[in-house]
């Protein structure tokens, strides 16, 4: 009777085991992850205007200094690449460079920012709950605004000086989509990391900086042809590898459409759609395998 | 019952390093998974459900598991094994301000936390202005939080999450906080959300908030339920496993089990526990600063079977004490408290205390049976709650729920003179604290308090041996205690009627509903009257004079009051006021047959506002001259 009774009491135990494993199964389907995220939408919103009303409160210049940072910066690199260091471009500096400091502006900042900030808001992250892929997404938020208006000033220098306007100008929202996401995806990997392994932060901030040469910001990817023989032969696989770069392509993308008034080369897009969406991926799983858990870390 | 949260099986493990590791290692053990530190079980195998509606308390000690139960329960964290199922949306609230931007407006921050929980936009502009009246901040809610005190950011934040409108709100240790208004206030927002349908689970130290609040409490030990049912049992199985991981030494007679834990001692008899908390325990008081005997450092001198000697010692004050316990018979327990020699000087009084089960419903003096003051949950009475000193040799607990006896405190071996106090319905937990007071008088070498249990035949018994009148007596007339007021006997017949000899207000409607106490002196009486619910104390000096009684009245000032609203009155019973000289008479009501004392001091009737002690007048009760 006894050993009847142990063995209803297994029985019921690994009855409750199945239903249990079901239930932890059913609760976490990717589409409940994704519902969640944008459910919480409004919090990506609130939060990013929260940075941005933060950062510029207390500041005379307000937000003007959104606009006169890469103002700034392109008058500096302007002034070396166009007098000091000789770059041959087909149209006026200033504005070559400018179409690629700002979409490179947009990500190496949100990256550069965004790589601590889930363990900066470890407060909030400790203490309520909401999907961890909101911090990185708001971040990315609070830097596409700051993107999307100086591109709009921007857009029409480009548009009247050098009569590059053409229908093609439709495509733009493409490459923006595109940053965004790229931008999304590797600053949610960056808060991955340095949540586990506080060295990230300071590897991405190396990173930034290799990143900036190695990306045709001042000069236009052509220009790497132009070193085959004047670099040493070792030197030159490191330098075709430029042309991988997505951010290379990206920023070329913008160059097309908005200087050239060209559509962008369809081979070179694919492969950075392919490659955003394999980060943007990657980035989701591992958010998804290590998200519920990040609060132990922090 | 309608469940809406159900927690099965829950594990949670944290692995704990020894030594940190090289930092550039972790990321590689991270991905080969051969991460083996010492593992330590912050929750094991906790199973539990909570239905819809109910206010579920969990307890614990520090490190059982409590907050990691609640980050699981709220979804910060996830468990290694189990599931937690919850119906509804959950608010969960570990901390205060959290999400509160200080750059931010007190507004914009309200909206900032809305979305933070999971309002839309147009949900927090319908709640907006009932957070900000609830948090009273008023108009500073457009500056910037970061110049708020700290009390109006926690009266906010508290306003913002209990607004969200939650099926299940979670809390950890954030009751209670703000002053003793926003806490009331606090509470009843509780009590609201439930009585809507919410259900709200709260995690506390407070042993009284869980006790008052819970409709079942779960105690947590190690990371594993030790038991689940009402807020007394919870309450009580703390305290087991408190006192089971640090009991000092225990001493026993028959069914009689004392146990010294390093904050009191516990009577047990017959496996039954009658006192909880710091038990019986010793307070030593000094600018109006408390010295717990539960902070002192103990040590066992000398222990016997039935008989222990304890010195208590709180060295940073350079403060001694020793405590002598015999247990004389199964029922009485005889305990010495010995003070050091520093000790009189540096302190002003002590008190002995003894916190009884909260199955206790009502007190025994000698004259009467009381109840036990409910004060938390009717709102706070603190002056009502301090005006109860009662002058009382001893105590008695009676009205128990169950079998156990009553616990009575006899001090009436010492000579000194002191009040006794009841405090409380669940200041700490739901039980009540019998406190005896005795100033620090140097020549008194020990005190001694008798601890007996009675069952009631006992009691009664041991009651009438010690009853005795509050009041005097001279020549034929004697002013007593009869019928919870003062009333007038002229050979031993009673010439007074409701409410007696007694103080009065104009702006009170009712005079005398008192609470009587005796404050021992030489001569004569001194009785101290309370009302719970008029703002001051009469204190009645009683004294037998030639052929009649000598009265003088002072009073305790609560609050400011008009001091010119106040009279004395004494109600006679029908004709007899003719036989009957109050003195210092002005007025004669015919028509309700009382004698009116209207103190017409110049300096009294401008006393418009006015609070503190005064006295209010003063005369001589004799018998009228049949003559006259």
């Amino acid at each position: 009777m006894k050993d009847q009774f142990i063995v209803k009491e297994h029985f019921d135990t690994i009855e409750k085991w199945i239903r249990i494993s079901e239930e932890m199964k059913k609760s976490e389907s990717i589409w409940t992850d994704l519902k969640g995220i944008f459910q919480k939408r409004d919090l990506v919103y609130s939060l990013a205007v929260k940075d941005f009303k933060v950062r510029y409160r207390n500041a005379t210049l307000g937000f003007l200094w959104m606009l006169l940072n890469p103002v700034l910066q392109m008058l500096v690199l302007s002034l070396v690449f166009s007098f000091i260091v000789r770059i041959p471009v087909d149209v006026p500096f200033p504005i070559f460079l400018l179409c690629g400091l700002l979409p490179w502006n947009f990500m190496s900042m949100t990256l550069g920012v965004g790589a601590s900030s889930l363990v900066n808001e470890r407060n909030l992250v400790k203490k309520v709950y909401f999907p961890r892929e909101i911090i990185p997404m708001a971040v990315t938020l609070g830097h596409f605004i700051n993107f999307l208006i100086a591109l709009i000033l921007f857009m029409p220098v480009p548009l009247f000086l050098l009569k590059s306007w053409s229908w093609n100008l439709f495509l733009l929202p493409y490459p923006i989509l595109l940053l965004v996401v790229f931008t999304v995806s590797i600053t949610s990997l960056a808060t991955i990391g340095d949540s586990f392994f506080r060295d990230t932060r300071f590897i991405v901030e190396a990173l930034i900086m290799i990143w900036f040469y190695a990306t045709p910001i001042f000069y236009p990817l052509s220009f790497l042809f132009t070193l085959e023989g004047v670099v040493p032969f070792w030197a030159m696989p490191f330098i075709q590898l430029i042309r991988f770069n997505p951010m290379a392509v990206i920023i070329t993308m913008f160059r097309d459409i908005l200087l050239y008034g060209q559509s962008p080369n369809l081979f070179e897009s694919v492969y950075v759609t392919v490659f955003t969406l394999i980060l943007a991926i990657v980035s989701f799983l591992l958010y998804r395998r290590y998200g519920p858990v990040i609060a132990d870390h922090m | 019952m309608n469940t809406v949260i159900r927690v099965q099986n829950l594990t949670k493990t944290y692995s704990v390093f020894a030594k940190r590791r090289l930092l550039a290692a972790q990321p590689l053990l991270l991905l080969t998974r051969n991460v083996k530190g010492h593992l330590l079980y912050a929750l094991q195998d906790v199973s539990f459900e909570v239905g819809k509606g109910e206010i579920f308390g969990i307890i614990g000690h520090n490190g059982s598991g409590k907050s990691t139960l609640l980050k699981i329960m709220s979804g910060i964290t996830r468990a290694d094994k189990g599931c937690v199922q919850i119906t509804g949306r959950v608010t969960s609230l570990l901390e205060l301000g959290v999400g509160f931007e200080p750059e931010l407006t007190g507004r914009e921050n309200i909206y900032l936390y809305g979305a933070l929980v999971g309002l839309s936009k147009h949900q927090i502009r319908e709640k907006e202005q009932s957070i900000i009246r609830f948090s009273g901040i008023g108009d500073f809610i457009d500056t910037q939080v970061k110049t708020y005190s700290s009390g109006m950011l926690i009266r906010l934040a508290y306003a913002a999450a209990i607004h969200t409108d939650p099926d299940v709100l979670l809390l950890d240790e954030v009751l209670g906080v703000g002053d003793h208004e926003f806490q009331h206030k606090s509470f009843q927002s509780i009590q609201k959300l439930v009585e809507r349908g919410s259900t709200v689970v709260i995690v506390s130290h407070g042993l009284s908030l869980i006790g008052n609040f819970c409709s079942r409490v779960m105690c947590l030990n190690q990371g594993r339920v030790a038991g689940i049912g009402s807020a007394e049992q919870a309450v009580q199985t703390y305290m087991d496993i408190i006192s089971s991981r640090e009991k000092l030494c225990e001493i026993r007679q028959g069914s009689l089990v004392i146990k010294f834990l390093p904050t009191g001692f516990h009577l047990e008899q017959s496996g039954t526990v009658y006192t909880i908390a710091r038990g019986l325990s010793v307070n030593l008081r000094k600018w109006e600063a408390d010295f717990l005997s539960s902070e002192a450092v103990w040590t066992v001198k000398d222990l016997k079977d039935d008989e222990v000697t304890l010195h208590l010692c709180w060295g940073h004050w350079n403060l001694e004490q020793t405590w002598h316990i015999r247990i004389i018979d199964e029922n009485t327990v005889e305990w010495i408290i010995r003070n050091g020699a520093n000790l009189h000087q540096n302190v002003d009084n002590l008190e002995i205390e003894a916190m009884v089960s909260g199955v206790y419903e009502s007190f025994m003096l000698p004259e009467e049976v009381r109840e036990f003051p409910k004060t938390v949950n009717r709102g706070f009475n603190m002056e009502y709650l301090l005006a109860q000193q009662q002058p009382r040799r001893f105590l008695g607990v009676t009205n128990a729920r169950d079998e156990r006896r009553s616990v009575v405190l006899d001090f009436s071996r010492n000579s000194s003179t002191g009040s006794c106090m009841v405090i409380t319905g669940g200041n700490l937990m739901p039980g009540h604290i019998i406190q005896r007071r005795f100033p620090a008088v140097p020549e008194q070498e020990d005190l001694c308090a008798e601890i007996r249990l009675m069952n009631q035949k006992e009691l009664n018994r041991y009651y009438k041996e010690n009853k005795k009148i509050l009041g005097v007596q001279s020549g034929n007339l004697t002013l007593k205690i009869d019928n919870d007021c003062l009333q007038l006997f002229l050979d031993d017949q009673v010439i007074t009627r409701y409410p007696g000899l007694h103080v009065a207000n104009r702006s009170y409607s009712k005079a005398a509903e008192y609470d009587w106490e005796d404050i021992e002196c030489d001569n004569g009486s001194h009785l101290r009257a309370t009302a719970c619910h008029v703002p001051f104390v009469a204190v009645w000096k009683l004294q037998p004079c030639d052929k009649g009684i000598e009265w003088s009245v002072e009073l305790e000032i609560l609050e400011t009051m008009n001091m010119a609203n106040f009279y004395i009155c004494l109600s006679l019973d029908t004709e007899s006021h003719k036989s009957i000289d109050f003195g210092v008479l002005k007025t004669r009501d015919e028509k309700t047959r009382s004698l009116i004392y209207v103190p017409e001091t110049s300096a009294l009737n401008e006393l418009k506002e006015y609070s503190g002690r005064i006295h209010l007048g003063s005369g001589c009760i004799r018998g009228a001259d049949p003559d006259e």
